[in-house]
Parts: structure tokens; sequence; C-alpha cells
């Protein structure tokens, strides 16, 4: 079964480029990509740019709003996904376990909707 | 007119339900078929006529309803896995006695118990799956209503569904804290029969007798592991005392003033060798350390023979496993009790606590009986008064009243 693994931290904490603790995470964050396509289970994975870069569109009544920054002032932001093949959501947590990230953010594992199309 | 012993069904509510659950691995649909098998045994025995085997015959009658359910659901489904899966579980329906009961309630308590379910929602589950109450058992219960309660099982049970909770004993690696979770529940449902929210009773004995089944049932299917003794311990001695904390009069009985005569001296003895056992085998963990400070209680004569030091010195050690301020402010209450210690010194203590435990009534109340003790009954007045506007109980509420007109004269 296909979970998405939504990666929150809040930007102040995410570790300095050039620092060792930024070095550690980038280790971790390859040692995880090798543990995932290993296992079979990586199906897609991405950093995002800063919340900075984001535009949010709107759409309501025929008119679309564009504005800058992401839909909503959070103190934790999105950095990143995965979307993983697990068997189960244990199976799911021992992964989310290993995000580099997790030990100073938050890792949300939503499972992802199997839409029953018959004949498919 | 046959009637069926309620205790008997409902122990075959959570066996019956984790073997279903480990054919068909939904919770809904297991529930309602079981609810319906039970409602028809309920009309055959009114039709004079009772089915030989109780638990087979609920098992078969559920199976075939949940079949029935997946037969029609695949007439609409053109999936060959559902067909396959449906043709599949028509082959062998009556399973042998052996193969269908396997204890299965291990798998289903932690699947129950389950971190990604809210804690109150594990509570709720696990007396409604495993312990087979009712709905309105439940809300009784908890003073919540009927929809709260049924909103949040739903919930629950989707959550188990969607997300894909698995039906499984959790790994080696993590049984360990997941047995903690599931002590917790236990605990918790055992605690609010204790002292039950219900107003007008102090105890409520089948939710302590469900807490303690439970208790007992993890004991005896996880082999004693993972301080699951240290717990049955801990309910063992407060089973030992939970009656005698009401006097004749039905009013309420502090630890200091409970007839220790009265103390059930069989639950205290399985309790003590079931500890001994857990700790021997290296086993303890927090439950155990409080079930050591219950078996101190249980070897004084008196209150104020009791080894306080002792008791402090476990609380200290409970602290570093599990820091709480509830913890401290317990800690703090026996150490007021060693001989030589100033209890003013402790309130001071105590003052820094305030903070967190703002809404926390035993923290009044503690405070309101010290200030009693070095006679500062003006300030144990305030405190009384604080304590009696946060009870929920009656009984306990009316205890306090006594000691706040002490006070006040």
């Amino acid at each position: 079964m296909h979970y998405m693994f939504l990666i929150y931290s809040n930007e102040k904490n995410d570790p300095k480029y050039a620092t060792q603790e930024f070095s550690d995470m980038m280790e971790g964050y390859g040692k995880f990509n090798q543990v995932v396509r290993k296992d079979g289970s990586y199906i897609l994975g991405e950093p995002l740019e800063s919340v900075k870069s984001a535009t949010t569109v709107r759409v309501k009544n025929n008119e679309t709003l564009v504005t800058d920054g992401p839909f909503a002032e959070t103190k934790e932001v999105l950095g990143g996904f995965y979307i993983l093949d697990c068997k189960d959501l244990d199976a799911a947590i021992e992964y989310a376990k290993q995000i580099p990230t997790a030990s100073y953010g938050s890792i949300e594992i939503r499972p992802i909707m199997k839409i029953d199309v018959p004949g498919v | 007119m046959l009637k069926f012993d309620e205790k008997i069904l409902n122990d075959y509510w959570g066996q019956l339900y984790a073997a279903l659950l480990k054919k068909f691995y939904d919770f809904q649909l297991v529930e309602d078929a079981l609810q319906e098998a039970f409602i028809r045994l309920s009309e055959t025995i009114d039709e004079d006529e009772s089915p030989k085997d109780l638990k087979a015959w609920l098992y078969r009658v559920s199976q075939n309803i949940i079949l029935d359910k997946i037969r029609r659901a695949a007439n609409f489904s053109s999936k060959l896995e559902d067909v396959k899966k449906t043709f599949l579980l028509n082959q062998r329906i009556y399973l042998s006695e052996d193969e269908a009961f396997i204890d299965e309630r291990l798998r289903l308590i932690f699947t129950c118990c389950h971190p990604a379910i809210s804690f109150k929602s594990q509570v709720i589950l696990t007396l409604r799956v495993i312990c087979g109450l009712s709905i309105e058992q439940i809300a009784k219960a908890f003073l919540s209503n009927k929809s709260n309660i049924e909103q949040m099982l739903t919930r629950a049970k989707r959550k188990i569904k969607v997300a894909n909770i698995p039906y499984e004993i959790p790994n080696v690696d993590i049984i360990d804290e997941r047995t903690g979770a599931v002590l917790n529940v236990i605990y918790l449902i055992y605690n609010e029969g204790f002292s039950t929210n219900a107003s007008n009773k102090l105890s409520d004995d089948s939710i302590c007798q469900f807490a303690l089944d439970l208790a007992k049932m993890l004991y005896k299917l996880i082999e004693a592991k993972h301080d699951s003794g240290g717990l049955l311990a801990l309910l063992f001695f407060l089973e030992s005392r939970r009656k005698t904390q009401l006097n004749f009069q039905g009013e309420f009985l502090t630890l200091e003033d409970q007839d220790r005569s009265k103390w059930d001296a069989d639950k205290i003895k399985k309790a003590k060798v079931i500890l001994k056992d857990t700790l021997i085998k290296g086993g303890g963990g927090q439950y155990s350390l409080q079930a050591a400070i219950s078996a101190l209680h249980t070897e004084a004569k008196s209150f104020e023979q009791t080894d306080w030091k002792q008791i402090y010195l476990l609380y200290l050690e409970l602290i570093k496993l599990n820091d709480s301020t509830v913890l401290r402010l317990n800690s703090l209450v026996a150490y007021s009790y060693v001989v030589g210690v100033s209890v003013r010194d402790c309130l001071d203590k105590m003052d820094h606590l305030q903070k967190e435990l703002k809404n926390y009534q035993p923290y009044y109340a503690a405070k309101a009986q010290m200030y009693e003790r070095i006679q500062e009954l003006e300030k144990a007045s305030k405190y009384y008064e604080k304590a009696i506007n946060l009870s929920c109980n009656d009984v306990q509420k009316n205890y306090l009243l006594k000691k706040l007109k002490f006070c006040s004269k």
C-alpha cells in the first residue's frame, strides 16, 4: 500500500548549510534513500525549495487569486516528501523514524487513497 | 427459558471478535456480524431451543453473515481478486474448535491500543471490542453521551482500515513500548472504575472487573513479560482495598481511616506472588514500582507505621522512569509523612507545582490535608474549598465538605 510521508519542520531549526549538523543530515538522507531503494519501497521523493518560494492559487467566483507564500502561515512548513510502498502502517512508521527531519521536525504519514475503478 | 451467563457471553465476545478479525480483517464488518449473531442467539433462547456449543455456534453464524455480505459486495465488483477471495473463503467454513479459537486476543489488544489511535479512542475501543461493553455502558463510565462514543468508535475503526494498521503482535524491538501503551489503557480503565466519575457511587464493580480480566489475559498471553506482572499485581493490591473506601453509611474513607483488617488478604497474597515473580524475572517497570508502593501499605499495620521513607524512594525511582508533576506531588506527600520531615517544607516545594497542576483536584486536596496537619486551618479551608469545586464525585465531595466544616469551626 502506498503512503505519502510529508516532511515538516520549522525552517529556523533546519541545519544550516556548511555545518556539521548539515552534513550529518545529508548523510542521513543519503542512507535513507539507499534503504528505500534497496527495499524496493521507493516510489518518489523530493526535497522542496524553501517556503519563501511558494505561490498559492485560489479561484473564487471565477476570479483567480494568486498570492506570494504558503496557503497559511504555520510554525512548521512542508520541506519535502516521499511516496513509499509499505506493507502496513507499522512498516511506514519504521521508515518515518529514519527520515533525518523526524529528529527535529515532524513526519506526517498519509495513506494514499485507492480508488476502485470498475473494470480496471 | 434459558439465560446465558452474561460474563461468559462477554468473554466470548472478545475471543470471537479476535478470531473473526483474523479471517476478515475489518472491524466494522466483524462487529456488525457479531452483534447480529448475538441477537439471533437471544431469539433462539426465546424459542426454547439452545445451541449446544455456544461459542462455535456464534462463530459459525457470524461467519455466514460476513460471507453473505462479501458475496453481495462481490456481485457488484468486477475485480477478480474479490471474487477469488470469496470463493476461497467459502471452501472451509467450519473450522475445528482448536483452529478457530487459538486465542487471538493478544493481537486484538495490541491493535486496539495502537499509538496511531488517540488514547481515549484506544480505551473505548478496547472496552467495546474486547470486553464487549455496550456503547451506553461506555458512555456512562466516561460521563459522555452515546453519540460521542459512537463517533469515536467509528473514527477509530476507520483509521485502522484506511491507514492500514496491521493486525499483528508488535515486533521484538518495539513490543516493550507497545505493551506499555496497553498497560496504560488497562490502568486507566481500572481507575475509572476505582473511583468512578458517575456521581453517586464511589467505585464501579464491573469496570474494575473488566480491567482486572484484561490484565490477567495480557499477563497470561504475553507470558508475564514487559511489566504485565507489575500491572496485574498493582490491580490486585488496589482491588484488595477498593471496597474499604466506603464505610457503612456510604461515606468516603481515606487510606488513613480504612479498616485494614478488611483488606482482602487473598488478593494481597496473589499480588505479592506476582510482584515477586516479576521482580525476580527482571521485568520491572513503572507498574512494578507502583505495586511495590502498594505492597508497603499492605505491610504496615497502620498508616503511621508505614515505611514512608521507602515509599518516597520508590517514587523517586518512578520519577526517574517517567517524570511528571503528578508523581512529584505524590512523592512530596509521601515524604511529608517521614518522621522528622518538616511538613511546611514539603508544602513550599509543592508551590512550585501549582502552575502545572492548576486544575488537578488531588493537588488541592493534598495541600488542604497538609495544612490541616500543621494546624493552619484557614489555609486548609481555602484549599478544601478549591478541592470541592473541582470534584466530580458526590461521595468524595461529601467527605471534603465534612473536612471543610471541621476546619472552619
